[in-house]
């Protein structure tokens, strides 16, 4: 990846963050592809609302005493103070039920937005957060970090090119099994926000890895979901939430598909996988072998597709760092959303045009689309299974079919 | 992303500060000076904050601003850095030197001679005579010296190393390392600026596929199986792409002191291989199998017994295994991942030596710059056997004679 603008701005963009204290996963993830491509310095944070784990997480995080703060107000609030030296963007990676409120402070004051998924508990936070982002003029960056893999992307512009026609049949499966997931955990205070309907509501598992998965069919086939029938269900009794989600889907332009999210899928790992079929071949694509996209052209031997040609699609080009066959991985694909976001920062605060295949990233609409989709698969199972619409925005003046 | 398999608990300690990093060589039009700069910023235990980046003085400070290198540490030759940087009280600690073969003798004796500690590119020299002087200066200096053998940083390979150590396949008898590229397989040095240099004995060395890859192989099978070196080897070189100065095939047959018998090749001529590196290890009791396009998955057959796939990240792996390891299982790491383990445990290394503290306790994976000479010297024996057409010769590098 180019660092012309980035040796342009002469420095680092100043990044905040809120969430990700010592022992979060996904604030340590966070952190590392803030900085693999030398784009952002985090210089203050928000870590935790356990006021002893935010400065100890301040202190691990090497960033300094007088911006480690207690609450995600006062941070914003100071931060948009200090004209010369305050941050320029904000990760947000607090559990969905606070992203609207926190996401929505830094956005008033100018400041940019790196925010994890699910983008809310609900869509209609989802939509005032929409709507949060229009009205400040700043980009809000979501992190479906899976559809920033270079073999996704080249999975999508091969679809786009007409690769394998048109689209008939997307599978996208985002089906968990190691046993923190598939297991109960019965201490309450061990236990993840995943689990609690509170912060999700019942249908969680559609939100932490279900998204994920319909996020990646719509990147790589540019398809909406227009309707959903879905089937959920509570495999471990303890649970308050449901486990297993299994979704028909209609798509737009007649595809049709299956949307596959569990937690109790016993024995897998990670388990995300997509694999589209159109009128003149598929593709494949499996997260755990990141490097692999699989195409099938009708009637002929397949081919595995790596990174690293000179033949591949410029935003998969873009986020590939190394030659062919050496790996990159989760990380990487991670920082590829970090990266892609400094430099259309970057070339908005140079005044330059921004690079086009840096603008792939999924954004709050997308994030409010996923919502959508929850709240229709959640109304269809309540009845029964009954086709609903899942559209979002719907089209001016259709009802649409529910329940 | 699952918190409960975190594996942070187990990382290396991080340094009190951020180390000060130079970097020689990896100016615009480079390739692994950038990778070197990722890689150790991924942790946060370095900041890359002086050098010498070209041989061409004008890149070199031209270049300097791609990494926010500030001007006046900006160098326009590495003599010059050297002994500025030590003599500055804010100077480098540290310093990875990624230049052309030829030249990293000179340039990391010359941090060596100046205190300072020297991360180095493979291999570590060209000719035999300056690798045993290496060794020597580091010995006096009492610096630390890494060589960059990434692929030994790579969790699942630790994993493997462990395994062996413990018995898990009894006694071993055979390992067989294949490093295979095809990327050489036509004339491309004619027009590539890393294929020119790359087939050139005068910047590469007398060794092609050897110096290149071989070394790789060769450290890898040493590091897993857990000998220092090979006493024995019979070699078959090629130069299969006519015109080509160096080989671009190499077959290494090796005698372990310990009994065991092992095999090498390593290819640049091998179509459908992009970097097809794979390790099997065979002992009385069972065998391991580690393959660099899986790399996050290691496979496991007791005599008798029905093979399994250990995943990084699992619960159940060795602390070295751990401590390498970023992610949960599922979530694939890559290149980055393993090098910035060599750069974790640098960064401890050059932190006990700094606090006046002995490193001889350090138990480290690190290769060090004996590991370097090693790999100079199956160089140098592998081509003085395939001339005598495969004679064995003695591998090992009788250092007893080196103070």
């Amino acid at each position: 990846v180019s660092v012309e603008l980035l040796a342009r701005y002469g420095r680092r963009l100043r990044l905040g963050m809120v969430g990700g204290g010592i022992g979060s996963v996904i604030g340590e993830t966070h952190r590392i592809a803030a900085r693999l491509d030398n784009r952002f310095e985090l210089v203050a944070g928000c870590l935790s609302r356990d006021p002893e784990r935010a400065r100890a997480s301040a202190v691990a995080a090497l960033i300094p005493p007088d911006r480690a703060y207690n609450s995600h107000e006062e941070m914003a609030e100071r931060e948009a103070a200090r004209a010369e030296d305050g941050i320029e963007v904000v990760c947000v990676c607090t559990p969905p039920d606070s992203h609207l409120e926190i996401a929505r402070a830094f956005l008033t004051r100018g400041i940019d937005v790196i925010c994890d998924k699910p983008l809310t508990a609900t869509l209609e936070d989802a939509v005032a957060l929409v709507e949060a982002v229009r009205a400040s003029g700043r980009l809000l960056a979501l992190a479906h970090n899976y559809a920033a893999y270079p073999m996704v992307r080249q999975a999508r512009a091969m679809v786009a090119a007409g690769a394998i026609g048109a689209v008939r049949l997307v599978h996208a499966e985002f089906a968990v099994g190691v046993p923190a997931m598939v297991r109960h955990e019965p201490e309450p205070a061990r236990r993840h926000w995943r689990f609690d309907a509170d912060v999700l509501g019942e249908a969680s598992v559609l939100g932490e890895v279900g998204s994920h998965a319909h996020h990646l069919a719509r990147f790589v086939t540019g398809l909406e979901v227009h309707e959903v029938a879905a089937e959920l269900t509570r495999f471990v009794p303890e649970r308050r939430v449901y486990d297993d989600a299994q979704l028909n889907l209609r798509l737009a332009d007649g595809a049709r598909g299956h949307l596959w999210a569990s937690y109790v899928a016993a024995g897998n790992e990670h388990g995300l996988a997509l694999r589209v079929h159109g009128e003149r071949g598929g593709l494949q694509w499996s997260q755990e072998r990141p490097a692999e996209l699989w195409h099938m052209p009708l009637g002929e031997p397949p081919r595995r597709i790596t990174p690293g040609g000179d033949d591949l699609a410029p935003a998969a080009r873009r986020g590939t760092r190394v030659p062919k066959g050496h790996p990159e991985g989760f990380l990487e694909a991670f920082a590829n959303v970090y990266t892609d976001v400094a430099d259309v920062l970057l070339a908005r605060k140079l005044g330059a045009p921004p690079d086009p295949h840096a603008l792939g990233f999924p954004t709050a609409e997308d994030g409010a689309a996923g919502l959508a989709l929850i709240e229709a698969a959640v109304a269809s199972h309540r009845a029964d299974g009954a086709w609903t619409d899942a559209r979002w925005p719907r089209p001016a003046g259709e009802q649409g079919r529910r329940p | 992303v699952n918190e409960g398999a975190y594996q942070g608990r187990d990382r290396l300690p991080m340094p009190r500060r951020r180390l000060r990093l130079g970097l020689v060589g990896g100016g615009r039009g480079a390739f692994f000076g950038r990778v070197h700069a990722t890689a150790a910023r991924h942790d946060d235990r370095f900041e890359l904050v002086a050098g010498a980046l070209s041989s061409d003085p004008e890149r070199a400070r031209a270049s300097a601003a791609d990494y926010f290198i500030a001007p006046e540490r900006a160098y326009g030759n590495y003599q010059e850095m050297a002994a500025r940087e030590a003599a500055r009280p804010d100077g480098i600690d540290v310093v990875a030197v990624v230049t052309p073969n030829h030249t990293h003798h000179a340039i990391a004796g010359t941090f060596v001679d100046h205190g300072i500690d020297v991360m180095c590119e493979k291999p570590m020299t060209t000719e035999l005579a300056d690798a045993l002087d290496l060794v020597r200066r580091v010995r006096t200096a009492g610096v630390v010296f890494g060589v960059v053998y990434t692929f030994a940083g790579y969790p699942m390979v630790r994993q493997a190393r462990a395994m062996v150590a413990a018995g898990e396949i009894g006694t071993v008898r055979l390992v067989d390392v294949e490093i295979l590229q095809d990327w050489l397989a036509t004339a491309r040095e004619a027009d590539d600026a890393q294929a020119a240099w790359r087939t050139d004995p005068e910047r590469a060395g007398p060794g092609g596929a050897l110096g290149d890859i071989a070394v790789h192989a060769y450290h890898l099978a040493c590091y897993v199986i857990g000998e220092a070196e090979a006493a024995l080897l019979s070699a078959q070189l090629s130069t299969f792409v006519p015109g080509r100065r160096l080989d671009d095939d190499a077959q290494l047959q090796l005698r372990f002191p310990g009994g065991a018998r092992g095999r090498i090749w390593a290819s640049q001529v091998a179509p459908g291989n992009e970097l097809g590196l794979r390790i099997r290890v065979y002992g009385d009791g069972g065998g391991l199998e580690w393959a660099l396009q899986t790399p996050n998955y290691l496979r496991h057959t007791p005599l008798g017994e029905h093979p399994r796939t250990l995943g990084r990240g699992a619960p159940d792996l060795h602390p070295s295994a751990h401590r390498a390891s970023r992610i949960p299982v599922g979530h694939p790491e890559g290149h980055f991942d393993a090098l910035a383990n060599l750069y974790a445990e640098l960064a401890l290394a050059v932190e006990v030596r700094r606090d006046g503290r002995d490193l001889a306790g350090l138990i480290l994976d690190l290769p060090g710059v004996e590991d370097g000479a090693r790999g100079v010297r199956l160089i140098e024996t592998s081509i003085e056997s395939s001339r005598q057409d495969g004679r064995w010769l003695g591998a090992g590098l009788a250092l007893q004679g080196v103070p």
